[in-house]
């Protein structure tokens, strides 16, 4: 990004900031707030400022029309002295927030694979789960999650709810470990009924123990409509890896009373030796949610970091860091919704090859190539250092 | 059905078995008892010494018998020998005998809740702790605990059986029997007690209770040698015995090249674990390229649990060897799944063979 370019999209963010409505985070004045400004090493070297703190909104707001920064951030936690190095400000509790992104979500050497598109469909999905383990169960109410979109590729949730405030990192972990079954195991969930020997195993419908039953009956319906040859590299992958363990799985599956004692909760003892632990590994793929968390990155918990300022603008591609609405998700394309620029033409050259789709109009750019494109086009572009100002 | 006021109970009797309670201390103040009277007065030498005797016996029972308490007057020396204890524990100011007077009161008051079968305990406790409960609409000896109380107690109990994945979690509701609310409630009650020890007592009170704290003292020796094997509080710290992947990132540290994220977790875990000061930790960075103080020491503290108050352990040889931290894997290795029981086997091994070597 040349200095020309800086210019251009800094005047631009201004213009955005000195009407834009500005949420402000519940207890402004105890939160530390971060800034990324479009200053001379920007995006070289990008200098964070921290441990920034405005006692009003009206400070808050003043402070984004003056500077209108790259990217700003709050922190998850409230602090008694949000302006104090990390050491002395005194932690009083933290928002419970989760943070999607593709790149959590997809493996890094299949990122290159997707596209820009493509990838806020599979965070969506992700995210799609995440809020119905909230919900179903953890128990939170609608109005107590707060979804955002992150302005990149992934979604933001915050929860405020005084109880969760207080939790640690450990225990956050355990939330973290919970909606992406870490440590999951199965027998947890099975209880044995009559005589130890000749027991039959009980599901219990609770927690995880409901969702890995539905994805058993689920998995075994898939097998039973299958061909033989079929069903059992299905098996096989799931991971039960002896042919006569599979064939055997696969013979209970067209079983009519066997299988709706297993529709009931029961498993009969005979099947006790098949390996129903590796099969509920390979049901809870679907469920769980993809590494929301990375175990090496703490990011839910981490009871002290920055997250990103709802309605703020993200550096690195234009779009608003916009709050959603639940009942309205799955409407929401970030490449129409999230667009705050207009369509007035503004001129640029290409730095390198890109393509995005943005507003339902498909554009495709090559190295070197000058165009004339709408302005949220060229503010995505150049934001990507994809492209300069002319 | 939600609880909402339960009455507390507040004889005598029923305090000392808890006498962690707010109910107890609160008694102790309403009796008038002073903290000189209870330093040094004579009428107070019985509460004393039952006060020592409950470290003594944490030491070396693990537990506290609980007495049968037949009279006011004994009711009130059992009572006021709970803060003696607490007194005596910090002045001595050992880490490792608070975690275990703490672990030994908090066991004999589960042991006697685990006897008492009444709902009314249930109730009471779950009200001193704060604990949002439910009794389930299905069945009697199941309690519906709300899951942000549910973790404040169990992320420090190791059994995979109480990570919150594995439990029946609905609506915010975490589903337990009887026993296990229990064994939830224990945790608590470790926590309260274990709560501001060790405490600010001024020297010249320590130095006049020096008789009482200079026999525990030598108990609290002869417990650390018999367990000298066994714990990791009392372990030499001998970086030759350190397994291959420690060893290999300690290097890469000194060498000054750039460790992962992971690895410097692993490390720090490891190095806290056996025994170094959080200084000493930070010290083992100041190589590194991108050292900065401040920064390490946050995270250096929030791995030795300043923040939480629960450190971390290190990582398992499964979790090393997931994030690629696992190298030079030798014969010990295959017999271990946790770098740190390496360390303690080597250690062993090394020690026997010196014994070996001098007759």
């Amino acid at each position: 990004m040349n200095e020309k370019t800086k210019r251009f999209v800094r005047s631009k963010f201004h213009e955005y900031y000195n009407t834009a409505e500005i949420e402000i985070p519940s207890e402004l004045w105890m939160r530390e707030l971060g800034f990324v400004h479009f200053d001379p090493s920007y995006p070289a070297k990008l200098v964070m400022r921290r441990h920034k703190s405005f006692a009003t909104e009206g400070e808050l707001v003043k402070y984004l029309r003056e500077n209108a920064p790259a990217h700003a951030y709050h922190s998850a936690a409230v602090y008694k002295y949000p302006a104090a190095d990390m050491a002395k400000k005194d932690w009083i509790g933290a928002d419970l927030i989760f943070d999607l992104d593709a790149d959590h979500v997809v493996d890094e050497t299949e990122l290159q694979k997707y596209s820009y598109e493509d990838l806020l469909v599979l965070v969506k999905k992700e995210t799609e789960k995440l809020i119905d383990f909230m919900l179903d169960d953890f128990g939170f109410h609608e109005d107590d999650i707060e979804l955002v979109f992150s302005g990149s590729r992934g979604y933001h949730i915050h929860i405020q709810k005084k109880e969760v405030r207080m939790l640690g990192s450990r225990e956050r972990r355990e939330i973290v470990d919970y909606i992406t079954a870490t440590g999951l195991d199965m027998n947890s969930f099975l209880t044995v009924s009559g005589k130890a020997d000749s027991a039959d195993l009980r599901f219990k419908p609770e927690g995880w123990g409901k969702l890995l039953f539905k994805g058993l009956i689920e998995f075994l319906h898939e097998i039973a409509a299958m061909e033989e040859e079929d069903a059992i590299k299905r098996v096989r992958s799931a991971g039960v890896q002896e042919r006569k363990k599979a064939e055997e799985l696969i013979r209970i599956t067209k079983d009519k009373t066997v299988m709706e004692r297993i529709e009931r909760g029961e498993i009969p003892q005979f099947a006790k030796s098949i390996k129903w632990d590796e099969i509920a590994k390979a049901v809870t793929n679907a469920v769980r949610v993809k590494s929301g968390d990375r175990p090496d990155e703490p990011v839910t918990a981490d009871i002290k970091r920055l997250i990103r300022l709802p309605t703020s603008l993200h550096g690195k591609s234009s779009l608003n860091v916009k709050p959603l609405k639940l009942d309205t998700f799955e409407d929401f394309d970030p490449l129409e919704d999230a667009v705050v620029f207009g369509d007035s033409p503004v001129e640029i050259r290409m730095v390198r090859g890109s393509a995005i789709k943005m507003k339902g109009e498909r554009y495709k750019l090559e190295e070197g190539e000058v165009a004339s494109l709408p302005e949220c086009v060229a503010l995505y572009f150049m934001c990507r250092g994809a492209a300069e100002c002319v | 059905m939600q609880i909402n006021m339960i009455e507390r109970r507040t004889e005598p009797q029923h305090l000392c078995i808890y006498p962690f309670l707010t109910a107890a201390s609160e008694y102790v103040d309403a009796a008038g008892i002073m903290l000189d009277d209870l330093i040094s007065a004579v009428s107070f030498k019985r509460a004393r010494l039952r006060g020592k005797a409950r470290v003594i016996e944490a030491l070396e029972e693990a537990t506290i018998r609980k007495p049968v308490i037949i009279n006011p007057a004994q009711a009130d020396m059992e009572l006021s020998s709970y803060p003696f204890a607490r007194i005596l524990v910090s002045c001595i100011g050992d880490n490792y005998l608070i975690r275990r007077y703490a672990l030994a009161e908090a066991k004999a008051a589960h042991e006697r809740l685990s006897e008492d079968t009444s709902l009314d305990i249930i109730y009471e406790m779950s009200e001193e702790f704060g604990i949002q409960l439910d009794f389930s609409p299905y069945a009697q000896n199941q309690v519906l605990v709300a899951f942000y109380d549910y973790l404040r107690f169990t992320t420090n109990i190791r059994d995979k059986r109480w990570r919150l994945v594995n439990r029946s979690l609905e609506r915010g509701k975490v589903k337990l029997s009887k026993t296990e609310f229990v064994r939830v409630l224990q945790e608590a009650m470790y926590e309260r007690i274990k709560q501001d020890l060790p405490l600010k007592v001024p020297k010249e009170i320590c130095k006049t209770i020096r008789d009482y704290t200079d026999d525990i003292k030598r108990e609290l020796e002869e417990t650390r040698k018999k367990l000298g094997d066994v714990g990791f509080e009392s372990l030499v710290k001998d970086p030759d015995s350190f397994p291959p992947c420690i060893k290999a990132i300690l290097g890469n540290l000194k060498a000054g090249v750039n460790v992962t994220h992971g690895a410097r977790f692993a490390v720090t875990a490891f190095l806290l674990n056996i025994g170094l000061t959080e200084d000493e930790v930070i010290a083992i960075y100041k190589n590194s390229p991108d050292f900065d103080e401040e920064r390490t020491r946050y995270q250096v503290e929030h791995i030795a649990g300043d923040k939480s108050g629960v450190p971390y352990t290190a990582p398992s040889c499964a979790t090393m060897r997931t994030y690629g931290n696992c190298t030079g894997s030798d014969d010990i290795c295959e017999k271990v799944t946790h770098p740190l029981t390496y360390y303690k086997r080597k250690l062993k091994d090394k020690d026997m063979k010196e014994k070996r070597e001098k007759p």
